[in-house]
């Protein structure tokens, strides 16, 4: 595909923009100047519009330039409209799409008309004899110019789909199988399966079979594993699907993650702040209750309250000089019990007791430094105790201070990150939860290598094993049916299917491998005269791009933004000129007829993540790699691009922003 | 099986008429089962007319 002009009428900001582009082969570069907002990926997104009616504005849907939109009347129709003038395989196409919209009664603009495209073709060099296309034939025209799926690798609008991403997109796999030719030889082999509705299940259906038992046990197993064979095939499919929907779901929620890392570190801060806090309120129970407990089982309060007014008036030495602090109290026993046992006439130690004897002296005496005539003993231990109390008071009285101290610093610990977090809440407010974000990419990462195990399954066991049963049920109903002209006929013609389809698929293994090797042979090739660094390309089974550092090759080592930029120049550079060159991957099954496998880029605001020396290896290999490069581009990337892509700028434009709803594009 | 049970010419003319269906199927946007149709037609016209080595 060979572009050569656009036209944009009324499309956003264009009102008529005509862009030619340089078909120079040694200048095959054009260069669109411009900064932020002035348009460049409208005019990316235009081509994309034009050739497959996909709006992929996430702002504003309607299309039609804001300026015509006011100047509408009630009731009145316009249209917004791109055309693409483009040469392919010796055809000239002149594709238009155009979109209508209507304002109503009420003013509100509303689309009339959905997007469709039509289609001028003819020979190359012959504009006067181009021939419109039938209208439900313009899509498969379009398709076989460039494959939808395939049009992100060649169209880079810097938003949904910028050359960062571009190895990391869910359809890789496919598209890589498709653009190298792969997708066609397993096409071809699928004519000639013995497994699903081919050439060669079809003319089986020709062969005459006996009528009896053994013949229909034979078809009835072979319809089993037919229908077990297409379940599997189908699961196939169905992981696939669910690993490409997982896989964009995941480079989605990874691209916010990169996007947002300040505010994921303040979110994972807020949590941190917000799980402190907890813990801080439980301690702050769990102390205060200890305290509260504390106060209450050892009377604390009570007893220094008590002790600080004992000392206050100075009771111990008060009770110190009194009468009542004597040794010789005696304690335990009453003047009533010593009057018994002088009534009764002997002491307990057995001596008698008469009136006026020693004994009877003794008690007499004795009975002065007892109850009720003697309290000493107790003032003298009440005393002790109040004095060991008053000074042990301080201890308990110091603990609970501590601990109230302890409970007013986690309260103001608390009051601290409750600041924070309500300063971090103002901060990332409407901002996306990343931690949330994370944890489903873990889980999405998971999944994809639940569903990737699951196909491996089908893929490499269990459909291998009923492709062997289907054979021996074919070979088996070919022996068993009957043995006349047309059979043997018929059986001729499986013979050349079957081997054609044996070599086919071992063609397509080869091939597979070959494309990986080969495809990492020319990233390589391309990374290498963009990249001076310690870093090897790796190309995994599904054409997924990686750098290892040298000597490191096992590990997996971070890339920094402009290093994967880099790297996806290369994948790109060496995808494209591995195409250029796919008719040579298999000899026995080349599919004769040239195509044409020129390939433009077409990229807006591509080095907005290469440094200064990495833009310009970049803007010296891309055009030797692509046959046509068109690169909307900042004024300050292209100075430092332009030292190495001057000498292949063939046309240069600028963008021209004149008002907020009108741009233009002129050649410089 | 080997290639020297069949026809190196046939196997080489059913490639390319495949490929030819393939693009036809392309390029007029035909069914799969009528390239099926076509290329079926062509297998039993090339294997089924004598050009078996024996």
């Amino acid at each position: 595909m060979e572009l050569r002009k656009i036209n944009l009428q009324n499309f956003r900001q264009f009102k008529n923009t005509t862009v030619e582009f340089s078909t120079d082969v040694n200048k095959n570069v054009t260069v669109i100047l411009g900064d932020n907002t002035f348009g460049k990926t409208t005019f990316v997104k235009a081509f994309i519009w034009c050739l497959y009616r996909q709006n992929t504005f996430k702002d504003n849907k309607i299309l039609l330039n804001h300026d015509v939109q006011v100047q509408m009347r009630p009731g009145e129709s316009k249209e917004t409209k791109v055309v693409l003038t483009l040469m392919h395989n010796g055809f000239d196409y002149l594709i238009t799409t155009r979109e209508e919209y209507t304002k109503s009664q009420n003013g509100n603009i509303t689309t009339s008309k959905r997007a469709q495209s039509s289609m001028l073709k003819g020979c190359t060099g012959n504009p006067e004899n181009m021939k419109p296309i039938p209208p439900d034939a313009v899509s498969n025209e379009i398709n076989n110019i460039l494959r939808e799926e395939l049009k992100d690798y060649f169209f880079f609008d810097g938003e949904d789909n910028s050359i960062e991403k571009i190895s990391m997109r869910g359809n890789l796999k496919d598209a890589v199988s498709n653009l190298l030719g792969l997708q066609r030889l397993e096409d071809f082999a699928n004519y000639f399966s013995p497994n699903i509705d081919s050439v060669r299940t079809r003319i089986a259906d020709g062969l005459e079979k006996k009528d009896d038992g053994v013949t229909t046990l034979l078809n009835d197993d072979l319809l089993r594993n037919k229908g077990e064979c297409q379940k599997a095939k189908d699961q196939v499919k169905k992981a696939e699907e669910e690993i490409d929907k997982l896989s964009k779901e995941l480079q989605d929620k990874n691209d916010i993650i990169s996007a947002n890392k300040g505010v994921m570190n303040q979110q994972e801060e807020k949590k941190e702040k917000l799980d402190d806090n907890i813990k801080l309120k439980e301690a702050i129970e769990n102390d205060f209750s200890n305290t509260v407990l504390s106060v209450n089982t050892t009377d604390v309060l009570l007893r220094s309250l008590y002790a600080a007014s004992f000392n206050k008036y100075d009771l111990l030495n008060k009770l110190s000089s009194s009468s009542y602090k004597s040794e010789t109290s005696l304690t335990h026993i009453s003047t009533s019990a010593v009057d018994d046992i002088i009534k009764r006439g002997y002491c307990i130690c057995g001596a008698k007791i008469e009136s006026g004897n020693e004994a009877y002296k003794h008690l007499i005496e004795s009975k002065e430094h007892m109850e009720p005539n003697d309290y000493g003993k107790y003032a003298s231990d009440f005393s002790d105790s109040e004095h060991y109390n008053f000074r042990n008071s301080k201890v308990d009285l110091y603990t609970l201070s501590n601990n109230l101290t302890g409970i007013l610093e986690k309260i103001g610990n608390v009051d601290q990150n409750n600041k924070r977090i309500k300063d971090i809440t103002n901060l990332i407010v409407g901002c996306p939860e990343i931690g949330e974000i994370q944890q489903r990419a873990n889980d999405i990462s998971a999944e994809i290598a639940k569903q990737e195990n699951y196909r491996d399954f089908y893929l490499y066991t269990n459909i291998p094993e009923l492709e062997k049963k289907i054979q021996k049920n074919n070979a088996d109903i070919s022996a068993a049916s009957v043995n006349n002209e047309k059979n043997n006929q018929i059986k001729n013609s499986l013979k050349y299917c079957d081997y054609i389809y044996l070599a086919a698929s071992s063609q397509l293994q080869v091939s597979k491998n070959k494309v990986r090797n080969n495809l990492q042979d020319e990233v390589t090739k391309a990374f290498n005269k963009m990249y001076s660094g310690k870093r090897i390309i790796r190309i995994d089974e599904d054409f997924r791009v990686s750098t290892k550092l040298q000597g490191f090759e096992n590990e997996n080592i971070d890339d920094s933004g402009g290093l994967s930029a880099v790297t996806n120049f290369a994948f790109v550079a060496g995808l494209i000129s591995l195409a250029k060159s796919k008719m040579t991957l298999s000899i026995d099954f080349s599919d004769n007829t040239p195509i044409d496998e020129n390939y433009p880029l077409i990229m807006d605001a591509p080095f907005s993540k290469t440094d200064e020396k990495h833009i310009k290896n970049v803007c010296s290999i891309l055009p030797i790699y692509c046959n046509q490069l068109i690169i909307a581009i900042m004024n300050k990337d292209y100075q430092e691009a332009e030292p190495a892509l001057n000498v292949r700028v063939g046309k240069i434009y600028r963008f021209i922003k004149k008002s907020e709803t009108e741009s233009d594009i002129e050649a410089i | 099986m080997t290639q020297d049970d069949l026809d190196t010419e046939t196997v080489n003319k059913i490639i390319q008429a495949t490929y030819s269906a393939m693009r036809k199927k392309d390029e007029q946007n035909l069914t799969k089962d009528k390239t099926i149709s076509m290329i079926k037609t062509f297998v039993e016209q090339v294997t089924q007319n004598g050009t078996k080595k024996d």
